[in-house]
């Protein structure tokens, strides 16, 4: 009995499953149904781009276009104006343009491959884009951010060395400069002496030469690797650098190639000439593609957050750059809780300052954005070796040349090098050509590359959540005296950026924060502000009154503001903040019991 | 008569001082603009003169690009093939934009030369084996503020700029309150004003000094209201950036006139653009308050240690003392004003981040007629250069002989002691001796930012000490000429001095070569050789093709030779395949020098 009343129950849970199980059936059509997506990538995308792939120049040309054309309301594209090599600086503006007006919104700047051999760095960028204009539907916080950010994207800062890139034999090193010919050696002769692909195969690789009085000698294990050889022990083969031959004659090989110039030493910030600097141009600026940069982000006060990716190694990297510089502790704190937590969104990443961490950098991008606009701004250095098996590698940024081959072997099916092959070489007879292609080394290989777009985006997203937003939280009218009123309001920055760094207080910068009263039957007589509720240190302004200057308003911090005035209401209160945004509110009460 | 109505009495001097100038330069047009200095040309006129050089086959000019405003930057090319490279003077004009002096010099200078050259053999060689480049105005927005009222002498260009960062553009300019043309200074009575009245002369403001228990009476402004009610006054007028502020040497970052960033500006970018691609410039002489030539750069061993490098370096202080002394012989003045130290200035630019030889004097200087009095009783050299040192702790006590009657007013007879202000004492003086109305008396007006206070205008009017009437220049053009031509015999100079074969056989060749310089300057500044920005020389052996070359390339660098017989010997050694050719030549050149060759038969004994 037991057993089959045990049935019956069965038997109608199980109608009862199937039953609604066909009822949801019925809702919901074969094309209505959700795609099963991975969490995390936007549910119903518009554009499909896949994301393990390089996009060059036109394709990704293209994929902006298709995003600007799909998401009118979300994106739009315009240019900065055309590169040495008549390419478009592309600009895309990412907002929700039916909320507000974008250059009003506190923004922030992201750029990719201003070195354009670092390629991944374009495709970050094109993700970010991507990401934004698709992936807001199921989540309030993306809502919110478009709502109340603006992001500036300039995806390719250099794009006729993106192409030069993909499309010449080059190194994963190469080019790091722009496209502009310069004499390297002064000899009157430009851009005479560049690598050569001997091979014919597209990739830059080394050249070795068998000598038993060479240094190096095949890897046992990875034949297609040279290591050095023990002393004691008789040598195999004699490394000649980069394929390449003596072009003009002088003696040296490969000596005057692309370039070069560095647009990464072209900033204005602790600029120094070449001599101090390698790579710095003529000037700060020399290099247009950068002029067009730096002038719209001037005309641009509203950006409060920047940053720029590079690679490789796994860093975030702050300023200052240059040794002997320094930014103001105030600034440092909220470098410190912004870089600390991008070390968790991008596991195997370091956060670190340029100058004490890593190397002098004069005329550093990221640090003209802190020092001369006042922007907190970071530069990731994308990649790092610990991803290959996720555990610290040995060889410094790029990891060692055995992990690189046992990655080959183990998770590239021995597609990541151009095996040694003998070729003719005017100067130095029958030579060997080989080694790794290009196409990684400073780039992930195609499994990681989604996964850097994403956490990278995560990190900056994160920042620009950081950015300042003003909010005017309470206004209160008090009467003294007959027709005589003291308004007093607080208002706050809601999250963990200044309204204005340090720097730019000191510099003077960006203007004050304003907090504006009007209506039509009041005359303010006096205004002040304070860092504290009893006013006993206030700034008192006599002049204009009624347009309140406030020097500044911290992360997560209020001020106070307090006005004596006379009239009658009703009259509106506007706080007006270049880099946080602003706020509007109303009294009514003025003059009225 | 009918100038009776008119109080004051130095409008009547100075309208009769214009009007005197006005007849006694025919060349001048009479034009409303020559109201500020006679003489001085705008920017039409001195476009037309400019066009008029060129009527020589010796010149030739060019734009370099074009202002904010739509000026030509303009280019003087002086050479007798323009196309041609040859080792090249740089000349820049007024580099500081208010003093005209340096634009009006420069081009005097070019046109003496173009005059000189018509009649006298050597300069034509000289422009033959060189090219002198002439820049005589940089930065011609700024200059044209010398011809438009009210005037107000200006060094910044008219860039939209915040310049007091209030986020507000040029909405706060100097205003000419008491209407006579000139921006000049206002003083309010406060007790807390800082600045007193020269105890000799009420018309010269010092400093009070509390240490001497003086009282300041008075705060000083430029001329004008505090039309943004920010209590700042004249803080942000229509401009802009200074030129000579926006060079990449010492930049003075968010300095009021240093534009957003270095080489912001249309007139610096096309300077530097200019010379990057003219290496073939040697030296920079500039009319520029950044002198060292009346006071020359000094080493400093230690500092120079440091890798990037802000003094004058050791290696090349004795070539810029030498030109220096140069410059002091064929300067008519003497007791030149402090150098100014000129950061971001094209001068230090120039040398420091270009590598060039960089001389630079102001050209003219108010100098005092006693001061000249002085120069004729013939001081020895060594004598002169220790009174250069003394003059500003000097006190000179003469007194005036005869003083009109406005300045027996201002000025006390028994002067007292008092050495501040010296610098504008000596400015009235000059003014006297050379009859100039560049003064305006304080006089009170009705100031509306300052109710129930009294507010005085005057002061200088900064234009007129800064540039003297146009004949006072004159007797500065053929010194300067020919300090000029001077600079230019001492460009290094190339010689291929030997050349030794030696055929060692089969085939088998030692070449020697002994290169040297004759001229006085090295081929390079220690600078430049630590810049990299001068191209090095080139030296190449003309051989046939197939030659093997055992050491050493066809064509190889040189490294820097010394001035004044400055020598290197270079070997090959080489190996002719089938036949020795039957002589060798030896070239040596590089755009900063005119290019040698030698040509060596081969000794064809031993085969």
């Amino acid at each position: 009995m037991f057993f089959q009343n045990k049935m019956w129950t069965l038997i109608a849970v199980g109608c009862l499953l199937g039953m609604s199980g066909f009822t949801a059936q019925q809702k919901l059509s074969a094309e209505e149904t959700p795609a099963y997506r991975p969490i995390g990538a936007p549910m119903n995308p518009k554009v499909e781009v896949s994301w393990n792939h390089f996009y060059n120049y036109e394709e990704a040309t293209q994929i902006l276009k298709k995003l600007a054309e799909a998401h009118p309301e979300r994106m739009k594209l315009t240019t900065l104006g055309k590169s040495y090599g008549e390419r478009e600086m592309w600009l895309a503006t990412v907002t929700n343009f039916q909320e507000g007006k974008a250059d009003q919104k506190p923004a922030f700047y992201i750029d990719g491959g201003i070195h354009a051999n670092e390629i991944q760095t374009v495709e970050v960028v094109l993700y970010t884009i991507w990401y934004l204009c698709e992936a807001e539907e199921d989540s309030p916080f993306l809502q919110t951010l478009l709502k109340e950010r603006t992001f500036y994207c300039v995806p390719m800062m250099s794009p006729d060395s993106r192409a030069e890139h993909f499309n010449q034999p080059n190194t994963t090193h190469g080019p790091r400069t722009g496209q502009r010919p310069v004499d390297d050696d002064r000899d009157g002769l430009v851009d005479e002496d560049g690598y050569d692909d001997l091979n014919n195969d597209g990739h830059i690789t080394q050249m070795r030469v068998k000598d038993p009085h060479g240094n190096y000698k095949t890897h046992p294990d990875y034949p297609q690797i040279l290591i050095r050889k023990k002393p004691e022990e008789e040598g195999e083969y004699r490394l000649l650098g980069y394929e390449g031959i003596d072009n003009d004659g002088d003696g040296k090989v490969n000596e005057d190639g692309d370039g070069y110039y560095d647009p990464n030493r072209d900033w204005a910030w602790q600029w120094q000439p070449s001599y101090i600097q390698r790579g710095a141009g003529h000037y700060p600026f020399s290099i247009l593609e950068n002029r067009y940069v730096a002038d719209f982000v001037s005309e641009h006060p509203n950006i409060a957050g920047a940053q720029s990716y590079h690679n490789t190694a796994g860093m975030i990297l702050r300023g200052p750059g240059a040794e002997g510089d320094s930014y103001a502790r105030s600034d440092i704190a909220v470098y410190d809780k912004l870089g600390k937590q991008g070390e968790r969104i991008l596991p195997g990443y370091k956060y670190l300052n340029v100058a004490e961490g890593l190397y002098t950098v004069f005329g550093g991008e990221f640090d003209w954005f802190h020092s001369m606009r006042g922007i907190f701004s970071f530069t990731n250095e994308l990649f790092t070796p610990f991803n290959y098996f996720r555990e610290d590698q040995g060889g410094g940024f790029f990891g060692d040349q055995e992990t690189h081959a046992e990655v080959d072997k183990y998770l590239l099916f021995g597609k990541g090098f151009i095996p040694w092959k003998e070729v003719d070489h005017p100067t130095y007879g029958k030579v060997e050509v080989g080694g790794m292609k290009k196409s990684w080394g400073r780039q992930p290989p195609s499994f990681l590359l989604e996964e850097e777009c994403h956490r990278n985006m995560a990190f900056t997203l994160y920042h620009a959540d950081q950015m300042p937003q003003v909010r005017i939280v309470s206004s209160e009218v008090e009467t003294l005296s007959e027709g005589l009123y003291q308004l007093t309001v607080i208002v706050k920055n809601e999250k963990l950026i200044p309204t204005h760094s340090a720097t730019d207080l000191k510099n003077k910068i960006t203007p004050p924060d304003l907090l504006v009263l009007e209506g039509k039957e009041i005359e303010v007589l006096t205004a002040m502000s304070a860092d504290e509720p009893f006013f006993e240190r206030p700034d008192v302004q006599d002049r204009h009154p009624e347009k309140l200057r406030i020097s500044n308003i911290p992360g997560n911090s209020v001020r106070y503001a307090r006005w004596l005035l006379t009239g009658k209401g009703p009259l509106t209160i506007r706080l007006e903040s270049k880099k946080g945004g602003s706020d509007i509110t109303e009294v009514s009460n003025l003059g009225e019991k | 008569m009918k100038y009776r109505t008119i109080k004051p009495s130095w409008i009547i001097y100075s309208y009769l001082f214009i009007c005197l100038l006005f007849f006694s330069y025919q060349a001048s047009p009479v034009s409303a603009q020559l109201e500020a200095v006679a003489g001085y040309r705008d920017f039409s006129q001195y476009e037309t003169r400019l066009e008029k050089l060129t009527m020589s086959p010796w010149a030739t000019m060019k734009s370099l690009g074009k202002t904010r405003e739509g000026r030509d930057i303009w280019l003087l090319t002086l050479s007798k093939d323009e196309e041609a490279t040859k080792p090249a003077l740089f000349v820049l004009g007024n580099v500081k934009a208010s003093s005209l002096v340096g634009r009006e010099l420069c081009f005097m200078v070019a046109d003496e030369l173009l005059n000189q050259v018509e009649e006298e053999k050597s300069i034509q060689q000289l422009l033959t084996d060189h090219t002198i480049y002439f820049v005589p105005c940089p930065s011609p927005d700024a200059s044209e503020a010398f011809f438009q009222k009210p005037y107000q002498a200006k060094v910044e260009n008219t860039r939209p700029s915040d310049t007091d960062r209030d986020g507000a553009i040029d909405e706060d300019p100097a205003e000419d309150l008491n209407q006579d043309g000139w921006i000049t200074q206002m003083r309010v009575s406060e007790a807390s004003g800082e600045w007193m009245s020269h105890p000799d002369d009420v018309r010269v403001l010092i400093k009070a000094n509390p240490g001497k228990d003086e009282e300041g009476k008075f705060t000083l402004y430029i001329e004008g209201k505090d039309n943004d009610q920010d209590e700042a006054w004249n803080e942000d007028g229509s401009g802009g950036t200074n030129f000579n502020q926006n060079f990449t040497f010492a930049y003075p970052y968010f300095d009021q006139y240093a534009g957003p960033h270095q080489v912001s500006e249309p007139e610096t970018r096309a300077i530097i653009d200019f010379l990057y691609k003219h290496p073939e410039v040697v030296a920079c002489f500039s009319f520029a308050p950044e002198d060292n030539l009346m006071h020359p750069w000094k080493a400093d061993r230690n500092a120079e240690k440091n890798r990037i490098k802000k003094t004058l370096l050791t290696a090349d202080v004795d070539y810029f003392d030498w030109i220096a002394k140069k410059y002091q012989k064929v300067q008519p003045l003497k007791k030149a004003p402090s150098a100014s130290s000129g950061e971001g200035s094209f001068v230090r630019w120039a040398y420091f981040h270009f590598g060039r030889w960089s001389f630079a004097s102001p050209a003219w200087w108010i100098t005092l007629s006693e001061v000249k009095e002085e120069k004729k009783e013939d001081a020895s050299e060594e004598e002169q250069e220790q009174e250069d040192k003394n003059s500003h702790e000097e006190k000179e006590k003469k007194v005036e002989e005869s003083e009109s009657e406005d300045s027996k007013k201002e000025e006390r007879k028994d002067p007292s002691l008092e050495k501040r202000g010296k610098e504008d004492r000596d400015r009235l003086k000059w003014l006297k001796e050379n009859g100039i109305d560049g003064f305006v008396s304080w006089e009170a007006i009705q100031h509306p930012d300052f109710p129930g206070q009294k507010v005085e205008v005057g002061g200088f009017k900064t234009f007129l000490i800064e540039n003297p009437p146009i004949d006072q220049l004159e007797e500065l053009v053929v010194p300067h000429v020919n300090f000029l031509k001077e600079l230019l015999q001492l460009f290094p100079d190339m010689k291929v001095n030997q050349i030794k074969i030696d055929s060692l056989g089969k085939g088998v060749t030692k070449i020697e070569v002994e290169v040297l310089n004759q001229g006085y300057l090295p081929t390079m500044s220690e600078m430049g050789r630590i810049n990299g920005i001068p191209y090095p020389l080139q030296i190449e052996l003309d051989l046939p093709k197939d030659t093997l070359w055992i050491t050493g390339h066809r064509r190889q660098e040189l490294r820097v030779l010394k001035g004044k017989g400055g020598s290197r010997t270079l070997t090959w050694l080489v190996r002719f395949p089938d036949q020795s050719p039957e002589e060798i030549t030896v070239k040596v050149f590089g755009p900063s020098i005119h290019p040698v060759s030698k040509t060596q038969k081969l000794n064809s004994e031993k085969k």
